[in-house]
């Protein structure tokens, strides 16, 4: 019988790994027999593809999974931190925000924590975000807001001037769109009691809910994003330290000359120059921002556009470092994995999925091709819901993952090879401000 | 599995990954079409490509950010 919270957790994330484990059992049987019944060199050629992306499937899956869970453990097992610890400045960058600002100000006042102050820079915004913000400024129960102004530079350029103001030894650096959970401070900070780490990720979730889009991006965050920054963390290897919540030590920051602004992806280009010096970064699950996803097509697709070409962008700025294991093991192995993820898993799965596709048209489509999909169909929801338990996510997002790898991944997948396709070609690009609707204010 | 049943599938996987191809190819164009249009947007920084700055955070008070009055 189940006794405690704890247990009923992880009795729910053994479980959901039975069915993870049988439908990739019966998946790797079923392409045993789809490559018994190849008739044809092309059938053997997209067999061949096809078991590959199985093959890849269930290594990324089961690498990722194993020292995600080891991740979990360990990240459990340390004693509750207290609310008191060094002092912190939180500063938020904020470009046209005025629809969120204040609820974003507002959910800092109330984090649990005894020693911070926040800066917000206002980056030159046209509308009215730095009269908002001024609204709430001064001490709030021994909490101290600051805010200025600065003609229009860019979000890196903001958070450096919101550095460079600070005097605390740590800094959070969020976005104006995003809101922190109470507990974000209190539990990230407990990990820079051990003096080589540098920075704390946190955990991104999706506030608006309201329709297909926004859901499948909350699931994605839960699923995809979550999974394989566990399992960097169990590494002390975070590759991105999330825009909306990271916590840094602030001589780490100094040390690799904060934020730059040659990449449209500051916050990847940041974590990898402190990879680079030597530093470990951790990842905290507590620590939650929530902030607001495109709820259009055409919006998130703007969104998957900057973040695949910055990512590009700061690994091309490290082209000798991806083949070297230079400066540090630790930053060559987060370049890796990052390249992996960005670059080669879109191109796998997609190319994956196209030989599935054209198998089909080749043959007809025997049962055991259609099993082959409803089974990865299969993996794709036991996945979803172990890893909605394990974050005690709203359990309304699991239907999602029926669309997942087919629709949702392939389209974005899409998305990402052409981004990629135009940074190669060095199509000019601009930095393409996502218009907000004002989401957070409604929740928080 | 029935045949008819196999039909079923195999066309809802079909045609479930070509309208998604069709539909992702169709609202990128849509999307770059959109932002020619609308132009590089008000208050943007700095246009045309991000060169390699390095910011050496000051130890006072920095240049070109002032306090709110």
């Amino acid at each position: 019988m189940v006794k405690s919270p704890r247990r009923a957790s992880a009795a729910i994330v053994v479980s959901g790994l039975v069915p993870i484990f049988v439908s990739l059992a019966a998946a790797v049987w079923v392409s045993g027999h789809i490559v018994a019944d190849a008739q044809t060199e092309l059938q053997r050629y997209l067999q061949t593809l096809m078991m590959a992306l199985l093959l890849m499937v269930t290594a990324r899956f089961f690498i990722l999974l194993w020292l995600g869970y080891l991740q979990r453990i360990e990240s459990h097992l340390a004693p509750e931190p207290s609310i008191e610890g060094p002092a912190v400045t939180i500063v938020v960058p904020a470009y046209n925000e005025e629809r969120v600002i204040q609820a974003s100000i507002r959910s800092l006042l109330r984090l649990e924590y005894a020693n911070y102050d926040i800066i917000v820079v206002d980056d030159g915004s046209t509308d009215a975000t730095y009269a908002r913000a001024v609204e709430l400024e001064g001490c709030h129960d021994g909490v101290t807001v600051r805010v200025v102004t600065q003609a229009n530079r860019g979000k890196a350029r903001a958070l450096n001037a919101g550095i460079a103001l600070a005097r605390t030894p740590f800094i959070l650096c969020m976005d104006g769109d995003s809101v922190l959970a109470p507990g974000t401070l209190r539990y990230a900070m407990r990990h820079f009691a051990d003096p080589r780490i540098g920075a704390v990720g946190g955990n991104v979730k999706v506030i608006n809910r309201t329709n297909l889009w926004s859901r499948m991006q909350a699931l994605e965050y839960v699923v995809g994003l979550n999974l394989s920054r566990r399992a960097q963390a169990f590494l002390r290897n975070v590759s991105i330290v999330p825009g909306p919540v990271g916590i840094f030590r602030r001589s780490a920051l100094e040390a690799v000359g904060g934020y730059e602004s040659d990449t449209y992806a500051e916050d990847t280009d940041l974590t990898l120059k402190l990879l680079a010096a030597g530093w470990q970064i951790e990842y905290e699950e507590r620590s939650i921002a929530y902030t607001e996803a495109p709820e259009r097509l055409l919006d998130l697709i703007k969104q998957r556009y900057r973040w695949s070409r910055g990512m590009l962008q700061a690994m091309l700025k490290r082209e000798w470092a991806v083949a070297v294991p230079s400066p540090s093991v630790s930053s060559w192995l987060a370049l890796q994995l990052m390249l992996f993820e960005s670059v080669v898993w879109p191109l796998l799965d997609f190319f994956g999925n196209l030989a599935v596709v054209l198998l089909v048209l080749a043959s007809g489509g025997t049962p055991y091709m259609v099993l082959w999909v409803a089974l990865l169909t299969l993996f794709e929801i036991a996945t979803t819901l172990h890893f909605v338990a394990m974050e005690r996510e709203d359990l309304r997002l699991v239907p999602y993952a029926l669309f997942g790898r087919f629709i949702y991944g392939t389209l974005l997948e899409v998305v990402k090879l052409l981004a990629m396709g135009e940074e190669f070609a060095r199509v000019r690009m601009t930095w393409g401000k996502l218009e907000r609707l004002g989401r957070i204010e409604q929740h928080a | 599995m029935s045949p008819s049943l196999n039909e079923f599938l195999t066309t809802v996987v079909l045609v479930s990954f070509v309208v998604t191809v069709v539909l992702a190819v169709c609202s990128y164009g849509a999307y770059k079409l959109r932002e020619r249009r609308r132009g590089p947007a008000a208050g943007a920084p700095e246009s045309g490509p991000v060169f390699f700055t390095r910011y050496v955070p000051p130890r006072e008070t920095p240049g070109d950010a002032r306090p709110a009055a």
